[in-house]
């Protein structure tokens, strides 16, 4: 199988057929692809970049007016099959040693020979599987796989490669990065849900003319070991397309032997392969990467490199928004490059009419272990850049009150529940995201007032901030009574609990940033009263 | 404000009654020791029921008050209202209990019991001695709300939102500093 001319990947057209396509095929307007039908959700969010690193490095835009010409009408399907030949050579899927094979180093001949699910990132070791945590793998084990899915399988483990024992690489954005992606909200084709992720070449990833090379597709050429006699990988050591193309492991296929029934996605009749050779000590990536698909916190105090952000327990939510859309000055978390592009150049080039979102999707790692991959969707609102500003610093405001206030109720909570809520160390994060998920809706609705300001609005509505303190007040106390309350009043202690939730008001009230929105509301009520 | 937006004004729902006849039959005992006498020697509400003081008693609640479901609960109402020497409106029953600041009047294991009673005897039983602890110096109308609230929770099961159950709306009560915000004050 040839990744670029082979139709292997997994698609759904508008007709609602599924069908398996090539990549050029993304531009097809009759009847045209609108989105991916990975057979796992880690696979769906690898597809999207696999096709986007390819628009990227093969025909990315000149400038933000051929980006903008390219989004309404997209580049002819027959002109993208041309674009994409060229890189032919080095996607095939497997090849003799010595050739060049897709993500895979170019001479590995021997090496520790492993089954086929060990690509996967979940693949359940002996632990895993005890604490029946191999929830991506629902019962039973994968032994063979298709084409198409070890394709995926691959580019997902390049990707998100986690530590993996010694001398096993991680990825070039660490161990299972965050990745955030634009998409148009409602109905809209692959290729514009592709191409918003797309920076044109005035960004910084411009292709050299010559094109193909192992500075861009580092499996075109001997891999740069990372040994005791070797060396790591700094972005000045190579091209910055390879950060599309990353390949922290030495991975080799075993050629496919038998053909049947694939373990993932069940197709039938096809060559499926079964094992790989893999060693240790392949590229590895250090220094100041900056991914333009992955947020990255950046140390407040610039001294450290930026690292990219994670999966988390207790997942993603609005909490993020500001880090994910521009930069959360509590943290340091800052936008991904392509969303501080899209505020820069392309928001203002696109029919602010037609509503983006953020889809934002990683895994929590627990070192080699996938504990759980998240996805979530954030809103995302036309600005004016001199908008940014203002509204940047607002929602700083509600969000520093709504981080002060969940850990403030998880404690109390804990206080309620035990005698000695200190010696207590049960994982209670489910409280935190609790809160998070009850303050969401009032956010969003709050930051859509913001938003709708006029362009030279200096000042929000007072009343905003008296809002988000009512909602976060209510909020606060309405889980602290579901969480300490729920059972009969046989098996609780009520002292114990009417004098935590007594603690929690008085705390809540006196908490520098709640005063501050108090402060901030009053304004309104001076003024009306005035 | 923080401070106001838990503890609004209370506002008694008395499942329908006056909150001025309930407290003018009170009042009227006084005239008539007799039927008062009846109704404090009772052991269990349901030996109220036939007496000339509870039919005295029904003609000055609401008419729903007669209905079978709800003579039980009015019995109950009844015979601890015959408990009481004064009113003392202000602080809440449960708040009485407390004590406040000072020493509680009712124990906490008592109180505790008090709230867990299981059966509207042991429940009656309970709450008669709680009234007698306040040398019958009570808050009437919080008193009778607090009655029907228990009835209601018997009868149809505890109120979906915790927040509402009477076990810990007399808890914030009792064991709260009377200040505290997430009290209910208990005013008429
Ligand atoms: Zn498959």
């Amino acid at each position: 199988m040839n990744l670029l001319s082979s139709q292997w990947i997994p698609a759904i057209r508008r007709d609602g057929s599924q069908c398996k396509i090539a990549p050029w095929q993304i531009a097809e307007t009759d009847n045209p692809v609108v989105e991916l039908c990975a057979p796992r959700a880690d696979f769906q969010g690898a597809l999207y970049q696999f096709l986007i690193g390819l628009l990227q490095t093969c025909v990315a835009p000149e400038d933000i007016v051929e980006w903008e010409e390219r989004y309404v009408e997209p580049m002819s399907s027959r002109y993208l099959q041309e674009a994409f030949g060229a890189w032919k050579d080095a996607f095939a899927l497997d090849a003799e040693v010595g050739s060049p094979a897709f993500l895979q180093d170019l001479t590995l001949e021997d090496g520790e020979e492993k089954g086929i699910a060990g690509l996967l990132i979940d693949a359940p070791g002996g632990k895993t599987l005890k604490d029946n945590l191999d929830f991506f793998i629902k019962g039973g084990l994968v032994n063979a796989l298709c084409p198409s899915c070890t394709a995926l399988a691959l580019f997902t483990l390049q990707t998100n490669a986690p530590s993996g024992g010694v001398g096993h690489r991680v990825g070039l954005r660490g161990g299972g990065p965050l990745t955030t992606l634009l998409r148009p909200v409602g109905d809209s084709s692959l290729w514009q849900k592709l191409w918003l992720n797309v920076l044109d070449q005035e960004q910084g990833l411009k292709t050299s003319a010559e094109s193909m090379d192992a500075s861009i597709l580092p499996w075109l050429a001997l891999t740069r070991l990372s040994d005791k006699s070797g060396k790591a990988t700094l972005p000045d050591d190579t091209h910055p397309l390879q950060m599309y193309w990353g390949m922290p492991r030495r991975i080799r296929l075993c050629p496919a032997s038998q053909s049947g029934e694939c373990d993932l996605c069940g197709e039938q009749d096809l060559p499926l392969y079964s094992r790989y050779r893999t060693r240790n000590y392949g590229v590895n990536y250090e220094g100041p990467w900056l991914h333009p698909l992955t947020p990255y916190r950046f140390d407040l105090k610039k001294e450290n490199e930026p690292l990219s952000l994670k999966g988390q327990k207790g997942g993603l939510g609005y909490r993020h928004w500001l880090g994910f859309m521009f930069h959360d000055d509590g943290n340091g978390d800052r936008a991904s490059i392509i969303v501080q592009d899209f505020f820069n150049n392309k928001s203002r080039e696109l029919d602010s009419e037609k509503q983006l979102s953020l889809w934002c999707f990683g895994y929590d790692m627990d070192n080699m272990k996938a504990r759980c991959w998240y996805e979530h969707i954030l809103p995302v609102f036309h600005l004016e850049p001199e908008q940014i500003v203002n509204v940047q610093a607002w929602i700083q405001t509600l969000l520093t009150s709504a981080k002060d206030s969940a850990p403030l109720l998880r404690k109390y909570v804990k206080e309620g529940w035990y005698r000695r809520p200190e010696d207590a160390t049960g994982d209670v994060g489910f409280i935190d995201t609790e809160f998070w998920q009850a303050t969401e809706n009032d956010f969003y609705r709050l930051l859509g007032q913001m938003a709708a300001l006029p362009v030279g609005a200096d000042r929000v509505p007072p009343e905003i901030y008296g809002d988000w303190r009512s909602v976060l007040y209510k909020s606060v106390l309405e889980l602290f009574d579901h969480f300490t309350l729920q059972t009969s009043v046989e098996e609780l202690d009520l002292k114990r609990i009417v004098n935590a939730r007594d603690a929690l008001v008085k705390k809540f009230n006196s908490m520098k940033s709640i005063k501050h929105l108090r402060e901030k509301g009053q304004v309104a009520k001076e003024v009306a009263n005035g | 404000m923080a401070e106001t937006m838990e503890a609004k004004k209370h506002f008694y729902y008395l499942h329908g009654a006056a909150p001025d006849r309930l407290l003018a039959w009170w009042s009227s005992l006084d005239e008539n020791r007799g039927l008062r006498a009846r109704l404090r020697r009772v052991e269990r509400p349901d030996d109220a029921l036939l007496t000339e003081a509870f039919f005295n008693f029904l003609e000055y609640v609401p008419p729903r008050w007669a209905e079978t479901e709800h003579l039980y609960a009015s019995a109950l109402v009844a015979c601890a209202l015959a408990q009481v020497r004064h009113n003392q409106p202000g602080r809440s029953f449960a708040a009485q209990l407390g004590g406040g600041e000072d020493v509680a009047v009712m124990s906490d294991l008592r109180f505790r019991q008090l709230i867990k009673s299981r059966t509207p005897e042991e429940f009656f039983r309970r709450l008669i001695r709680a009234i007698r602890m306040l040398n019958g110096g009570v808050n009437i109308l919080s008193l009778v709300e607090g009655i029907l609230r228990w009835y209601d929770e018997y009868q149809t099961g505890p109120d979906r939102n915790p927040v509402n159950r009477l076990s810990v709306l007399w808890a914030k009560d009792y064991y709260l500093p009377s200040n505290s915000s997430t009290t209910s004050k208990g005013t008429e």
